[in-house]
């Protein structure tokens, strides 16, 4: 057997493990979707009672515009959760130190929320005055991200009474929104969508907890954040970004990039209202933010680059496997979409998707090519497969639809 | 030196080596010739360079400058057959997690020249993995990981074998085993370790050799 097939085979093995072992990343995904699907949906845009601010199209632009909010916040949100305030490989040792979770949790989350706030300011306020972003819907715009953090720290303090009564009172929470959403009638998928969106961020930040929550003392109550602790807390915290200006700002400079990205797609929504475009720019920002995305959920082979260096195998040999597992992937995880998105009508947006797809898969393709020891046969091959996974998308669609 | 190269006595040879990582030189100009086999202890403060050293010579990173050969197998010019001729023993962060021991060792087994199942059963029986061979690795405690990492090097048919901190995490029992393995394989190749507890005592069969990365060399500190 190839060492390819060495590696495919374990990796398949403990794939469903994996998926399920990193929750942050499901609930991220299925964020994602319902970014796309409240975008694609306009009968639920007019359930959503919003018929007397907007006209229809202005809806669709709204919830679209909302949806890719959602997406990116989402996106980075999971970055930021999983690399700083839980301090990624670190949050054992985190874990360790003698202060309690909660503080740690809540003050590293304001710290975010006060990071994040000027970021998306500086954007909105610089996209208006280059007259990119309508002042009208600047408030809007604002407004949308205080949902969306209001909706994060609601999360937030149903996930610790979860854990202190265990789950009982998150689940009776659910089902309150459940209830919400009934009597609430013309608003109902509103608030099914958001009861489910709180539901997914209180699982995501639950699960993205780690092992942590053995340490929370069982007296222990929210939010009980004094002044003191929070400095105690979030003094290292602040010196570590004073400390390492480089890191902060290559982290800010990413967020403002994504920010403005999304800024930009919405505003050629807003400027052009032509289909044709709003696709193009929405499979280029998906495209990218997918790269991110997918290759840190299927190239493992990131820190055992140097062993795999050190190994007697020709370099374009890893990079063959790492192309052809990222197409697996991708392949897997848009078929899944696909399916259920094309199940539910929303055909143009699973063409967005697979478009994103084929994108991402010449992109990689690109990758190698422009890598100074790629090999003719290679890049043959590696074309071809691109070929027959544009066919095996384009053919999907059509079939589905 | 001259006639050692005539001979072709030299396994190891290191060339006005240099690496460094944005401003900060880690090795400069080293050079160094390991004519025979044996097990060669590599001592040094914290940050000289030892791991960096190792990982050059693994083949894991290429130097900025300089060369190494293993039997004239240079590592620039033939780096597959280089890469054959070493192992490097890996950090526990830096392989599959998702694989199990066996797994590893048969994915190493078709990447570089490997001792068959009957040794790896062997080994692993003698250093107490046997239980947990199909466990996934980053399932595995500090000491079984380690374990994996070293019959994974041990196992493999290189010339030059580096382990850095090879002991570290295991009980006493395991550390006698790996003792004997590493004399057994001694003789038929070299082994470059770094150990930071390590005695002259624990080691009686090692020369110790000392990174000094002022002066730029490794030290013989039994020709001292």
């Amino acid at each position: 057997m190839s060492l390819f097939l060495l590696f495919l085979k374990a990796r398949i093995r403990h794939f469903v493990k994996e998926i399920f072992s990193y929750h942050w990343k499901l609930c991220f995904g299925l964020m994602f979707l319902y970014g796309f699907l409240v975008s694609g949906n306009e009968q639920a845009a007019i359930k959503m009672n919003f018929a007397s601010l907007y006209s229809s199209t202005e809806i669709s632009q709204t919830l679209m515009y909302q949806g890719l909010c959602w997406f990116v916040f989402s996106f980075i949100l999971s970055l930021q959760v999983k690399t700083e305030v839980l301090g990624g490989s670190a949050s054992v040792w985190l874990a360790s130190n003698p202060i309690p979770l909660h503080y740690r949790r809540w003050t590293q989350f304001f710290l975010l929320t006060i990071m994040n706030l000027p970021i998306i300011a500086t954007v909105l306020m610089s996209l208006e005055f280059i007259g990119l972003h309508e002042s009208g819907s600047y408030g809007l715009a604002i407004f949308e991200f205080i949902y969306m953090f209001s909706f994060f720290y609601i999360g937030m303090i149903v996930s610790q009474i979860s854990w202190l009564v265990r789950r009982r009172l998150w689940a009776l929470g659910l089902a309150g929104i459940w209830l919400l959403s009934l009597l609430f009638k013309d608003q109902y998928i509103y608030y099914l969508a958001s009861g489910l969106q709180l539901a997914l961020i209180a699982l995501f930040i639950k699960s993205s907890s780690l092992k942590s929550s053995r340490s929370i003392p069982k007296n222990a109550w929210f939010p009980q954040l004094r002044l003191k602790n929070f400095l105690k807390v979030s003094s290292p915290q602040i010196l570590l970004l004073i400390n390492k200006p480089g890191l902060l700002y290559s982290r800010m400079f990413f967020i403002m990039l994504i920010y403005l990205l999304v800024y930009l797609t919405v505003s050629v929504i807003e400027l052009t209202s032509q289909k044709i475009y709003v696709y193009s720019v929405l499979t280029g920002l998906a495209a990218f933010v997918f790269a991110g995305y997918m290759n840190h959920f299927f190239n493992s082979r990131r820190s055992s680059k140097l062993w795999l260096r050190s190994m007697p195998q020709d370099s374009n040999h890893w990079f063959c496997q790492d192309w052809i597992i990222t197409s697996i992937g991708f392949l897997f995880i848009h078929g899944l979409v696909g399916i259920l998105l094309i199940s539910l009508g929303y055909l143009n947006v699973a063409i967005v998707l697979y478009q994103a797809l084929i994108q991402m898969m010449m992109l990689k393709a690109l990758q190698w090519i422009l890598r100074p020891s790629y090999e003719s046969w290679l890049l043959v091959v590696i074309l071809g497969l691109s070929v027959v996974w544009i066919l095996i998308a384009w053919l999907f669609i059509l079939v589905w639809s | 030196m001259h006639l050692i190269r005539f001979l072709g006595f030299r396994v190891l040879e290191i060339t006005s080596l240099n690496k460094s990582y944005s401003n900060t030189k880690v090795i400069q100009n080293l050079s160094f010739t390991f004519v025979s086999h044996g097990l060669y202890g590599i001592k040094g403060s914290n940050g000289v360079g030892k791991s960096t050293l190792f990982r050059l010579i693994g083949g894991a990173e290429d130097p900025d400058s300089g060369t190494l050969r293993i039997h004239e197998k240079c590592s620039v010019r033939q780096p597959l057959e280089y890469r054959k001729s070493v192992c490097w023993m890996p950090g526990d962060d830096q392989v599959f997690p998702f694989m199990t021991p066996i797994e590893i060792f048969n994915f190493v087994s078709k990447a570089r020249p490997f001792l068959p199942d009957t040794e790896i059963s062997l080994v692993s029986e003698k250093l107490g993995l046997a239980p947990f061979l199909n466990t996934r690795f980053d399932q595995l405690s500090t000491g079984n990981k380690k374990k994996t990492l070293l019959v994974m090097t041990l196992l493999s048919q290189s010339n030059v074998m580096l382990l850095d901190e090879p002991t570290n995490g295991l009980d006493v029992e395991s550390q006698n085993v790996f003792k004997e393995l590493l004399d057994q394989q001694a003789k038929q190749k070299i082994i470059l370790f770094i150990d930071h507890f390590a005695t002259d005592d624990q080691y009686p069969n090692s020369k110790w050799l000392k990174l000094d990365n002022d002066l730029a060399f490794l030290q013989d500190l039994d020709s001292k």
